[in-house]
């Protein structure tokens, strides 16, 4: 119930994502991240956080995650390594929309 | 999600499991929403007259295909489909029989177009649309990945993913459609893959692929896009541009080119070689999506069109392409078309075009898994069995230890990923470990007798599918491995040959 309440203040969708990615900020990271088990986010993790949505933003589209990885010279599968559900929450966390069906299927 | 599902147990001798009824009743994927159908050109909600519709709608289906209704009308119940789904093995489900799953859509055709089911429908197993038939309809076609596997065994040769797909055709037509493969299908529509990939983003991955081949291996391999004039069209899943293992296969593409020096592109309009118009049975769509290829080719000026790892595009690409884009009398009538990247490959190993080193692959220790749509529905080469012939003999070529699986389970008898024809979404993570169970126990064979550690397939949905369920039968994700991976790795680049 704890997560319902939480999401729902933070205007999520019914999967967990943000809903408006620009209502972001480290607080609301904070929350989220809490809501996936991290109490605290670390360097590394902030790094592709931030890397995420300036990919985002950028392009419109979630980055392969290798993509990601290579530019922190981190190993190809950083992101599962570091977030659960093959990285998924890692774009939870980085307060982003729903990436699709087919993205999904792959984290 | 990974302790709510129970994974069954390897089965010491494959014996036919006891039936537990309705234990797969609950198995429902997400229902699409009024846009994802929309954009697929189905109702956004089920219709006022759906009972109506969908009759209607079977009616057609059947007027428009024999198959279908050689298949309704010639089941004789002989039980030889029961024991050969793997969704029946791993979930013991008796709806889950292939000859049950039929019954579904064969209760109700009879009901509204025989003679028997109309006057007298008790006596053959009859029955109206009602909105309960309607539930089991939307749970039970999609619990088959229209794998084929039973077809292999029905003395008639019935196909029960023909049914299937005429069942979801049916519940798409009263506006009840699978969130997963219409969403995606309406993607491709507007961007041209499935993933929804933008032009600049596919730009911006394939660049970071150069630069990561580069920083690997020293040499500058490109991975080319909407490039004029090239000799090939590549067509590959999407997956290949994004996620692991196969983006590894994409990079042995690449290494393939590069060191046969054949000139390649990718095309930003059409980069997707899936096409989940056929799970769900829509000839529209199918076409819809497979013209875009066609466009590409033209429009780029290519002289061969190639399609990369992926099991049902194969499918689409080798069974109904001349019919659905063609003639592809504008490309070079030398080659197949269109050709698998693994017949390009073979043929180039062949000529002695490509330097292998397979020591590079000595710490591998190899099977590989016949993907569904490519060993039942399809071939390579020119030789009966190419499909299962090939990419072994490229692995071979490019590695020392390979081993396959029980006969029984590989080549046409091959067991389905668990992930196929459309069930690649979370929301059936329950049935596709479950089915998953025949295949799991044919490798966990093959590893307890040989030390197998990599599970090579040539298809983005098995891929996947594997990448998820492997932990939960207790083998490493990453024994999943891109056929194209193991030739990339082969492959002496910057050597003269």
């Amino acid at each position: 119930m704890t997560y319902l309440a939480t999401v729902s203040s933070l205007d999520c969708d019914e999967e967990g994502f943000l809903r408006d990615p620009t209502t972001w900020n480290v607080s609301v990271a904070e929350q989220l991240a809490s809501l996936h088990g991290i109490d605290q986010l670390d360097g590394k993790q902030w790094a592709l956080i931030t890397s995420l949505r300036q990919y985002y933003f950028s392009y419109n589209h979630l980055p392969p995650p290798r993509r990601i990885c290579r530019i922190h010279e981190m190993s190809n599968s950083c992101m599962s390594i570091l977030f659960d559900n093959h990285g998924i929450e890692a774009w939870r966390i980085a307060g982003l929309p729903d990436p699709g069906e087919e993205v999904k299927s792959y984290m | 999600m990974a302790e709510e599902i129970h994974v069954p147990a390897f089965r010491e001798y494959p014996i036919i499991p006891a039936i537990v009824e309705g234990s797969m009743a609950h198995s429902k994927p997400y229902v699409a929403k009024p846009d994802h159908q929309q954009s697929v050109g189905y109702p956004g909600q089920l219709v006022d007259d759906w009972q109506n519709a969908a009759v209607k709608k079977l009616g057609e289906l059947v007027s428009q295909s024999r198959a279908l209704q050689v298949f309704l009308d010639s089941c004789v119940k002989c039980g030889a489909c029961t024991d050969k789904c793997h969704y029946y093995l791993g979930t013991q489900d008796p709806l889950n029989m292939p000859v049950a799953r039929q019954d579904l859509l064969r209760a109700v055709y009879r009901r509204y177009y025989t003679f028997a089911g109309k006057y007298f429908p008790k006596l053959v197993g009859a029955k109206d649309f009602t909105e309960e038939v309607r539930d089991q309809w939307y749970s039970y076609f999609h619990q088959c990945s229209q794998c084929r596997r039973c077809s292999v065994f029905c003395p008639y040769g019935i196909d029960t993913a023909e049914i299937s797909m005429a069942g979801r055709d049916v519940l798409d037509a009263i506006g009840v459609g699978q969130k997963y493969s219409n969403e995606i299908i309406g993607k491709v529509h507007k961007v041209g893959n499935n993933l929804g990939l933008p032009e600049p983003a596919l730009a911006d991955t394939l660049e970071g692929l150069e630069e990561d081949i580069e920083d690997d291996t020293g040499v500058p391999v490109k991975v080319p896009l909407d490039v004029e004039g090239a000799e090939i069209l590549l067509i590959t899943p999407s997956a290949d541009f994004f996620a692991e293992p196969h983006i590894d296969g994409l990079i042995g593409y690449a290494k393939v080119f590069h060191q046969a020096g054949i000139s390649w592109t990718l095309s930003s309009f059409a980069s997707e070689a899936a096409n989940f118009s056929m799970f769900i049975g829509s000839h529209d769509n199918l076409k819809k999506v497979a013209m875009r290829i066609r466009q590409a080719a033209l429009d780029l000026g290519v002289k061969r069109i190639v399609v990369g790892e992926c099991g049902h595009a194969w499918r689409v690409a080798y069974s109904f392409w001349n019919t659905l884009i063609g003639p592809f009398d504008f490309l070079d009538p030398k080659y197949p078309a269109p050709q698998h990247i693994c017949e390009v490959t073979y043929d180039l190993i062949q000529r002695g075009a490509l330097k292998l080193d397979k020591e590079a692959n000595d710490h591998r220790r190899i099977t590989f898994h016949d993907s569904c749509n490519v060993a039942r529905a399809s071939r390579m080469g020119n030789i009966p069995g190419g499909q299962f012939i090939i990419p072994r003999e490229i692995i071979k070529a490019c590695a020392n230890h390979f081993f396959d699986m029980a006969p029984e389970t590989i080549h046409q008898n091959t067991f389905c990923c668990g992930g196929g024809g459309g069930l690649l979404t979370d929301d059936l993570m329950e049935l596709r470990v479950k089915g998953a169970l025949p295949r799991m126990e044919a490798l966990a064979k093959v590893v307890n007798e040989y030390d197998v550690n990599t599970l090579v397939a040539i298809c983005a949905i098995c891929k996947t599918q594997f990448a998820k369920v492997l932990p939960y039968y207790k083998f490493q994700m990453d024994m999943i491995t891109s056929l194209h991976q193991v030739v990339g790795d082969a492959i002496q680049l910057g050597t003269s040959h």
